[in-house]
């Protein structure tokens, strides 16, 4: 009995001790030519990117060079890309013409409150449509994507009219002395609040489709612990989808802070940044200014740059955060 | 009897639990549901109401509207230029869907790397997704505009547009290459190739966030026990990485289709906007182009999502 079992015992381990030996020869074998692999491949990744990033980043060098070109530099022929008088001029005459420091932050406060309310409605909305099933349902998914394949230029008017003559109950005409909402955060604040704003429909498709990937097994398992259906979407569900609520949240951020289709509608004196920017040359050029020194595309380089120059700072500050924040915790899966 | 009857009521009363289930779920539509009852139902009534309308600017006597029923239709489909456009359109999308959805996420599976310099190239990459609303296509449209008008005007103010555009210019690369005495046709498929790519990498921003996102909500406990099962780098990627995402091809899909036909650049977007403000017919026009439009693009939606969908992976039993 006890002989069977040691012949037993010890045949196996003869195998894996061979086992071990070609493991490890392959092993260093693998490792260098691994190495020589993964370095090819390296240089060619970084190559890909870099060039990737150029053809990102050069429409942006070409605005920075013009917004750091002095006025005689535009006419020099032979000043192509690097100004010949490199100057901050463009940059201070933005900075005052367009009233920067006022639009700058009305644009935080709009973009931060529209992508606030947009994540938060576009997910619940999400997975409503997630976990519904039936004709009705259909029907709502259908209305959300009309939403975003409906060309905006089409609605512009009877939309114009709908906040300029908004009038619930007559409540706004009772605050304010007139009907309409126009020049106020109202009209940001319902699109938001009801997942209408900018490009909303694909935030709920987004998040839809995460929560149809979400396994029932969790919300079996939330329901077996006593939680209501609300209870298990806000205790369990929504921390799991954090990481696609983060990149709404920026997208929804970006895209109101950029947007002029909806800021030109709503915010025809309410300073923001998406509409200083295209009206400060003309304005600058009814108030006399033409014949001076400045010029128009100028202009508009430097304020496209200013405009989006605080976004690229936030992304980076909240991506080294928030992102980097996400992958270390166990919030995921 | 009894037993059955018993599973028939445990059924009965079972059904109606998820009934009640369903019922809560709606809940979680009530602010959109609002929005649309209140707001948008009527927006894109009145929106199709124009599309009846023939609408025309006279001067003294301002907007004049008549009800024509579907003339408009009927004039938008006799305008060639219309039918045109809608034509290309169709056709640019079709090489849009596959090329954005490839390269994006070739592109997320990179990124969600731990390579070097990936905070870097992580916010570079994050620009095309600022500039996806058209802000500085816009910029250089107005500059081009003004610029001209300037010009007529005598101001000395001239086109400065030209330093900017002129230095990766088109005519450049095709003049070169004209000088490398290939064959026009091979020229010209080089041109396309490199202004394709401009295109690809400048639309594929927000397609690239969002696969980025979604390779991110995978557990990285999955990749731990392929590996330990000594999965290869491929297999993983084919096994696990490939079905987890599949629901976000979906969504980058139809969001390719839907953005492909309703960018600010589009020919018909630039047609319906310059026929509402100008024009015979004006907005009424305008109006049905656009919802003439908008059901050519729903059709192909329709065609594509039921294709892409049927490899789409959902972690639930039904």
């Amino acid at each position: 009995m006890s002989m069977s079992n040691t012949a037993a015992a010890t045949a196996p381990v003869k195998t894996s001790k061979d086992k071990f030996k070609k493991a490890k020869i392959s092993l260093r074998d693998r490792v260098t030519k691994s190495r020589i692999k993964s370095f090819i491949g390296r240089f060619f990744l970084y190559l890909l990117m870099a060039e990737i990033a150029f053809i990102i980043i050069f429409p942006l060098l070409t605005k920075l060079s013009a917004a750091l070109m002095s006025y005689e530099d535009i006419f020099d022929r032979t000043v192509t890309f690097i100004p010949k008088h490199p100057t901050l001029e463009n940059f201070a005459l933005v900075l005052k013409e367009s009233d920067y420091g006022l639009a700058l932050y009305h644009t935080a406060l709009v973009s931060l409150l529209a992508a606030s309310l947009q994540t938060l409605v576009c997910s619940l909305t999400g997975y409503g449509l997630a976990k519904l099933r039936g004709k009705l349902s259909n029907a709502v998914f259908f209305i959300v994507l009309m939403t975003v394949l409906v060309p905006p230029q089409i609605i512009l008017v009877p939309m114009y009219l709908k906040f300029r003559f908004m009038n619930p109950l007559g409540l706004v005409e009772l605050i304010t002395g007139k009907a309409g909402v126009m020049n106020t955060l109202w009209p940001i604040i319902i699109l938001s609040i009801t997942g209408y704003g900018f490009k909303n429909g694909l935030f709920i498709l987004v998040m839809r489709q995460f929560y149809k990937g979400v396994p029932e097994e969790i919300e079996e398992a939330a329901a077996i612990d006593g939680y209501g259906v609300v209870g298990t979407y806000f205790r369990i569900v929504l921390p799991m989808a954090v990481p696609m609520m983060v990149t709404i949240f920026m997208f929804a951020f970006s895209w109101q802070w950029t947007d002029t289709f909806y800021s030109g509608i709503f915010f025809t004196q309410y300073k923001v940044l998406a509409n200083t920017i295209f009206t400060m040359p003309s304005a600058m050029a009814g108030a006399g200014a033409v014949g001076t020194n400045f010029n128009s595309a100028m202009l508009l380089h430097t304020g496209v740059l200013l405009a989006i120059a605080p976004l690229i700072i936030i992304y980076c500050v909240a991506q080294r955060r928030i992102i980097a924040g996400i992958e270390r915790s166990g919030l995921v899966g | 009897m009894s037993i059955a009857e018993n599973t028939l009521q445990v059924k009965a009363r079972r059904l109606t639990a998820m009934q009640k289930k369903q019922l809560s779920y709606w809940l979680f539509l009530v602010p959109f549901l609002i929005g649309f009852v209140f707001l948008f139902l009527w927006i894109y009534f009145d929106s199709i109401r124009y599309s009846f309308l023939y609408m025309e600017l006279r001067g003294a006597e301002g907007l004049f509207t008549e009800f024509r029923g579907f003339e408009m239709y009927a004039q938008a489909f006799e305008d060639l230029d219309f039918v045109n456009n809608v034509r290309n359109s169709v056709t640019t999308m079709f090489g849009n869907v596959i090329l954005v959805t490839l390269y994006s996420l070739f592109i997320a599976v990179i990124l969600s790397q731990n390579i070097k310099g990936r905070t870097f190239f992580r916010a570079v990459f994050f620009i095309p997704v600022i500039l996806a609303t058209g802000f500085m296509t816009k910029a250089d449209m107005s500059n081009m505009i003004m610029e001209q008008t300037w010009d007529n005007l005598g101001t000395d103010i001239q086109a400065t547009g030209t330093i900017a555009n002129g230095i990766f210019d088109r005519m450049d690369l095709q003049a070169y290459l004209m000088n490398l005495n290939f064959s026009p046709q091979i020229s010209r498929f080089v041109i396309n190739a490199v202004t394709g790519i401009f295109d690809i990498i400048n639309i594929s921003g927000v397609q690239m966030m969002i696969f980025l996102a979604g390779l991110q909500s995978i557990s990285p406990s999955i990749y731990e026990s392929a590996d330990i099962d000594g999965a290869t780098a491929w297999e993983s990627f084919w096994l696990i990485t490939f079905p987890m995402i599949s629901p976000m091809i979906l969504v980058n899909v139809i969001y390719t289709i839907i953005d492909s036909f309703t960018r600010a650049d589009n020919p018909i977007m630039l047609q319906v906007r310059s026929q509402s403000l100008m024009g015979k017919g004006g907005m009424g026009l305008a109006a049905a182009m656009a919802w003439i439009y908008f059901l050519v693009a729903l059709i192909f939606i329709g065609i594509f999502s039921f294709i892409v969908s049927r490899f789409v992976y959902y972690q639930q039993r039904d």
